[in-house]
């Protein structure tokens, strides 16, 4: 009899043990955090958009944006701004962006953004845009875009100043 | 005490010596601002362009030296670009609020590198969107690529991102400054703060020194050399 209790109560704490290590592990990946993002309303004529956030990253595995997708654009890519020697600069598609163990990157006017290509519709001021992005680790995050004015250099009310200080004008990187 | 016998008034000695000197003082003082005004124009000359002609919506020619506005603000850019073109404009229209009654004496020209899609009327629509001063203007490509080529602006057309019509364009990413003399004074650019953009602009404002300085000016060594041969060919699409 005793043996039997035993035995149950055993089989309990190992089934116990075995469902923690379980949920422990699906919520060991740490969703990277998708911070200020903000888009801007397309001037009449203009049939792409551009999506900046930052990312924040809280886990000690660096973790990639691969994709992201949205229903009113054809197409969605991932784009960052090379400056050549000559001072020109050139759009081009990336595989995906870093986002650093423990650490953030930083999609902005001049260097990485998500490009909406081939919009069905223009983007207006004040609205709220749905956008999926999908993570090499962690997986998929729904996120709303908030749509600044034709104007906006950052997310609204962020107290953003991008030309109160000069910044270099030499080139970056082109790798 | 005896007073001393007055003078005749027509014959103080000194009196003509005192207008004299009061005379070379002013010449002075002229002679000195003369040489301000001078050295001033010297330090703002720059590269006198290589000529180009473009027309606005309504068909009207401009070029280097005739031009809307005492500055021209001259940017190549296009409609299907998502992130450098609006950026810049926004700057643009950030300036120009900020210039106040300033930005009256200036023009802000869009110039598509990119004909093919932006028609005038996408233009029109587009500027608009930014500030309703700004003008469009085009010309034929070969014009545009002369244009360009005045300011050393190189843009190459880019593979499809997505869909057949969906290229691009690599693009020098600046704003070119143009005087009534058809000189370019300055550049702008979205990597320099409001407070210098704001200050290069005034900088070149013509005021009446700068206006006559010109006039009183022999031609220098340095002006021989600025009228040298064009430049290497560079902005083709």
């Amino acid at each position: 009899m005793i043996t039997t209790t035993r035995f149950y109560l055993q089989s309990a704490i190992v089934s116990l043990l075995t469902i923690v290590l379980v949920a422990c592990g699906t919520t060991a990946v740490t969703h990277p955090i998708i911070e200020h993002p903000w888009s801007r309303a397309t001037a009449p004529g203009a049939v792409n958009g551009a999506v900046f956030v930052t990312i924040r990253n809280a886990d000690g595995n660096e973790d990639r944006l691969v994709s992201a997708a949205c229903d009113i654009a054809d197409d969605v890519q991932l784009h960052t701004v090379l400056v050549g020697a000559d001072g020109v600069k050139a759009m081009r598609q990336v595989e995906h962006i870093v986002v650093p163990a423990n650490g953030s990157v930083v999609l902005k006017p001049g260097s990485f953004h998500v490009m909406l290509i081939g919009l069905k519709r223009p983007l207006v001021a004040g609205e709220k845009l749905p956008l999926t992005f999908t993570f090499a680790n962690s997986g998929t995050q729904q996120i709303i875009v908030p749509v600044g004015e034709v104007g906006a250099m950052g997310p609204a009310g962020e107290g953003d100043c991008p030309l109160c200080h000069d910044q270099s004008a030499t080139p970056v990187k082109t790798p | 005490v005896k007073k001393l016998p007055k003078f005749p008034r027509h014959s103080r000695p000194w009196r003509n010596g005192a207008l004299v000197l009061l005379v070379l003082c002013i010449c002075c003082v002229l002679a000195s601002f003369l040489g301000f005004v001078v050295r001033q124009a010297g330090e703002h000359a720059t590269a006198r362009l290589r000529p180009f002609v473009l027309v606005d919506s309504s068909g009207r020619t401009v070029t280097e030296r005739q031009h809307p506005g005492e500055l021209l603000l001259l940017y190549f850019g296009f409609t299907f670009c998502p992130d450098a073109c609006p950026t810049t404009m926004v700057y643009l229209s950030r300036l120009m609020k900020a210039l106040g009654p300033d930005a009256q004496r200036m023009q802000v020209a869009f110039v598509s590198i990119d004909p093919e899609r932006d028609t005038p009327e996408r233009l029109r629509g587009y500027l608009a969107a930014f500030d309703g001063r700004f003008i469009a203007l085009g010309g034929t490509p070969a014009a545009i690529a002369a244009a360009a080529q005045s300011f050393e602006v190189v843009y190459r057309r880019t593979p499809p991102l997505a869909g057949p019509d969906t290229y691009g364009f690599d693009h020098t990413d600046m704003v070119y400054v143009i005087d009534q003399q058809g000189q370019q004074v300055t550049m702008l650019g979205t990597h320099l703060s409001e407070a210098t953009s704001i200050e290069r602009l005034r900088q070149h404002l013509p005021t009446v020194a700068k206006v006559l300085a010109p006039c009183c000016r022999m031609p220098t060594l340095a002006d021989r050399f600025r009228q040298l041969p064009p430049r290497p060919q560079t902005g083709t699409p």
